[in-house]
């Protein structure tokens, strides 16, 4: 086990270099400057460029670059006044977890349940009114969602604040919204797992030794079906931390989402290469947790991984 | 991890109780209209910003929202007010010599930062030096060449080894902690009192600055203020709250004790919380002025901007659109009227001029579209393009013709390009437009390299002088991107700038400058830009003037509701 987690650790290293790697390198490919004041004249924006190094050849600022990331200096923001980046990030980056977490957790609780209950009602009414909820919420966008829980929470009953972050009560809306697509996406797969589990012979076994149906379901059933729910969960958490920009700004939630588009659309290198960073780590991490979780869930995979 | 289950727990069971009290008490929002004129106890104001602030650094800050912030917080010599300036740091008008080259300003008796030590002429001079200083980044400090104040031509200009950088050659001294003494190139320009409202001009305070060192500006706490409110906290990506300055001279004027600012990139997040009374005014744009029209008529206001936008003709690589006829049947395809009437309805109007309306006024103190054509160069209509066109294509000898429009790719564009394309194709058979939305960067690049027919974007001002928007079509000057060059033109141009000590002479030269510009169309003007708004009853004063803070609340207050 040991031997497996250095390993996995070492494979997390050599993808994330070659995620800053590429980012770095695509990334000078933008066109135009991160100066973009229509009203700076060549001359400025070539003083500019040198000011910041931007005039050197491209393998000078990437070695300069990994260096100072060596040394934890991300370098500080274009947009934002020359600002540090790590503290930019460190500022908002916690909300977005805060909300992305939130809504993993509700959603996950949610979806497993109507999952297991869909799943354990296979073809009866239960079933199907958690399917058609389920497609429902797949297929129709977060952001409608949020509109239409903000206008009519928000505005017309008034029962929760329309935007912001100052408080619990601010943070039902957004965290419903985005969990509806998690809920809904849960669902489908514990479902499918379930109904499959549930035909196995060892569930049949289970039930011959005559063990109460709440042993059978939950010690035998619900563990064997949440392992590939458990392998989607890690990605998806990942996801949803990072992804949740149109949620982040109808209701104005001071996170990290719109951080990213923005500073690639103005070219902000530094913001670029930090968001990215962050997103690579988490998401890298997120795979390694999965693994691991694995093997808590799985003793099969906690003996052959030292193998693997 | 346990915080945040915590607070969703919380939010849950708060949640729910929070539905269980609405349905107990149905609210209604019509509580008393706030007609009165007695000040409400209360004197806080509620305001939600599309952007957050990207810089507070006087010597960055290029953008609308930093430079409304600096505005409020800070204070020059002068401030601008419903367009118009004020002395304010400035005891009053200065004394200028014989030659009008040299201005001697007095400072106000008891003026103090916010941590009430004095603000004197030497961090006046301290600020300037600061924002002619390569080192310090200043972004804006054309502001001091283009007002001609001695040696600044020449310290901005990277070539000129003797005088580049070296900011200590500026004409600006300090006679004593009371007397700022600036010097010029030329007479004093007009618009000059205006632009010392501008952040570029505001003293800044050396030990200060040189304390905070990188931390300069980077949070609430790291400036001083001298304005009429102090920034009271900056929370980055969600919002900051203004207190009135105590310190600062004219207080009893400053009514508002608070103002709180959330940042809300959404619009239509932002009618919301000014439907649900969070905020107290809110800018709007298209749908939701008709919406808003409807359900709350007596709180929409309209002004005119100074925003003006127009289409780039690029004849410097475009050999037909060097063609005159060509490019007056592209300006009277374009149905103007309508295409602010269906895309924005937010007060804009269509142009056919270069100098917005409503924006400078001349030393006969009417408007310079009062004196030229008011609203805009006869533009013609479809029956005039086409003729035009049938013109121009026997002088180039084509019979269609293909050409590119580019713009940035922001969202809004989609409906103008589409719209603004049409036009011509239809008002012009056998031209075929290609829309190219570009991002910003790519934008600005493409447009300086001249890869494009045509390019729309506009412009905003940068003092208050028709200058600001006719200087730039010189021959060979950067912003120029059409290839258009016009000798007589660049004379009249060239003339204005040094007639500052003729105003009237001066304005005349201008005039004929628009006059002969539009002659020629080098570029093809869409429209000046308009804002709506809706704010409360109960608010009074704010104001969205044309230049100056964008938006002002320096002199607004509450009263009772």
């Amino acid at each position: 086990m040991g031997r497996y987690i250095l390993k996995r650790i070492g494979y997390m290293c050599i993808t994330f270099y070659v995620v800053i790697t590429l980012t770095f390198l695509s990334m000078k490919m933008l066109p135009g400057t991160p100066f973009q004041n229509p009203k700076l004249t060549p001359t400025q924006i070539n003083q500019l460029k040198h000011y910041y190094g931007l005039d050197q050849p491209i393998a000078v600022q990437y070695v300069k670059y990994m260096w100072n990331l060596l040394h934890g200096d991300m370098g500080g923001s274009f947009q934002f006044g020359n600002e540090s980046v790590t503290a930019l990030l460190m500022n908002k980056f916690p909300v977005s977890l805060d909300l992305g977490l939130e809504a993993i957790i509700l959603g996950a609780v949610i979806g497993l349940l109507l999952g297991i209950i869909a799943g354990l009602h296979h073809g009866k009414a239960m079933d199907w009114s958690t399917m058609i909820f389920a497609a429902i919420g797949t297929s129709i966008p977060s952001f409608i969602f949020a509109g239409v829980l903000q206008y009519f929470l928000g505005v017309y009953v008034r029962a929760f604040p329309v935007a912001g972050w100052n408080g619990p009560s601010y943070h039902f809306l957004p965290v419903v919204s985005l969990a509806v697509g998690v809920v809904a996406e849960i669902a489908l797969f514990m479902r499918t797992e379930m109904v499959e589990v549930i035909n196995q012979d060892y569930i049949v076994t289970a039930q011959a030794k005559g063990l109460s149906r709440f042993t059978v379901v939950y010690k035998h059933a619900i563990r064997n079906a949440l392992i590939p729910v458990v392998t989607i969960l890690g990605p998806l958490t990942a996801a949803i931390i990072t992804g949740s920009l149109v949620i982040e700004n109808i209701f104005g939630i001071p996170g990290i989402g719109s951080q990213y588009v923005s500073s690639i659309v103005t070219n902000d290198y530094p913001m670029i290469m930090g968001t990215t960073e962050l997103y690579a780590g988490l998401f890298i991490l997120s795979i390694f947790v999965v693994d691991i979780l694995y093997g808590v869930i799985d003793p099969r995979i906690r003996v052959s991984g030292g193998q693997a | 991890m346990k915080k945040a289950k915590w607070s969703l727990v919380l939010s849950i069971v708060l949640a729910l109780s929070l539905v269980l009290s609405a349905c107990g008490s149905s609210k209604s929002s019509d509580n008393g209209k706030g007609s009165g004129s007695e000040l409400a106890k209360d004197q806080t104001l509620n305001l939600a910003s599309s952007a957050d602030i990207p810089t507070l650094d006087p010597n960055l800050a290029t953008d609308t929202t930093s430079t409304n912030v600096i505005d409020l917080t800070e204070a020059g010599l002068t401030r601008m007010h419903n367009n118009k300036y004020h002395w304010d740091l400035a005891k009053g008008a200065p004394k200028v010599s014989a030659d009008k080259k040299t201005v001697t300003f007095t400072l106000r008796d008891g003026i103090k930062w916010s941590d009430g030590k004095a603000i004197t002429a030497q961090d006046f001079v301290y600020g300037w030096h600061r924002q002619n200083d390569p080192a310090a980044k200043p972004a804006y400090n054309f502001l001091f060449a283009a007002s001609g104040i001695k040696n600044a031509a020449k310290i901005e200009d990277p070539t000129n080894k003797e005088f580049y950088g070296k900011y200590d050659k500026l004409g600006v001294k300090a006679l004593d902690s009371k007397t700022l003494e600036v010097t010029f190139e030329q007479p004093v320009p007009p618009f000059f009192y205006s632009i010392l409202s501008q952040p570029q001009f505001y003293p800044q305070r050396e030990d200060f600055v040189k304390k905070q060192g990188k931390k300069y500006a980077q949070g609430a706490e790291n400036l001083l203020y001298s304005g009429p409110f102090v920034l009271e906290k900056w929370n980055k990506g969600s919002g900051w709250t203004y207190k009135k300055n105590k310190n600062y001279w004219n207080a009893k004027a400053t009514k508002l004790d608070t103002v709180n600012v959330q940042v809300q990139t959404d619009l239509q997040t932002r009618v919301n919380l000014y439907k649900t009374d969070k905020i107290d005014a809110a800018g709007l744009t298209g749908e939701y002025v008709t919406s808003l029209k409807k359900s709350n008529a007596s709180e929409i206001h309209t002004a005119l901007d100074s925003g003006t936008f127009f289409l780039y003709l690029n004849q410097k690589t475009n050999k037909n659109l060097k063609n005159l006829n060509l490019r007056k049947a592209i300006n009277a395809a374009i149905d103007r009227d309508s295409f602010v009437k269906v895309l924005f309805n937010d007060g804009s109007t269509g142009s056919n001029y270069v100098v917005p309306k409503g924006f400078s006024k001349g030393p006969d103190g009417k408007d310079f579209r009062g004196d030229n054509p008011v609203d805009g160069f006869p533009a013609g209509d479809a029956k005039d393009a086409k003729a035009y066109w049938d013109k121009a294509k026997k002088e180039l000898g084509i019979s269609k013709l293909e050409l590119t429009f580019m713009s940035s790719d922001g969202a809004q564009y989609k409906q103008w390009d589409s719209y603004l394309a049409n036009q011509l194709e239809k008002n012009l058979p056998g031209v075929k437009v290609t829309i190219n939305q570009q991002p910003w960067a790519n934008y600005l690049k493409l447009q300086q390299s001249f890869k494009f027919d045509i390019a729309f974007s506009g412009w905003f001002p940068d003092y208050q002088d028709p200058m600001t928007y006719l200087d730039m079509w010189t021959t060979s000057n950067p912003q120029n991107t059409t290839g258009w060059s016009n000798k007589k033109f660049d004379e009249l141009i060239k003339n204005a700038q040094s007639e500052t000590g003729n105003p009237s002479q001066r304005w005349k030269d201008m005039l004929a400058a628009e006059k002969t510009m539009m002659a020629d169309y080098p570029i093809v003007p869409i429209y000046q830009s308009g804002k709506t708004w809706a704010q409360k009853s109960y608010v009074k004063g704010l104001s969205y003037p044309s230049y100056g803070p964008q938006v002002d609340f320096s002199q607004a207050y509450i009263t009772k509701h």
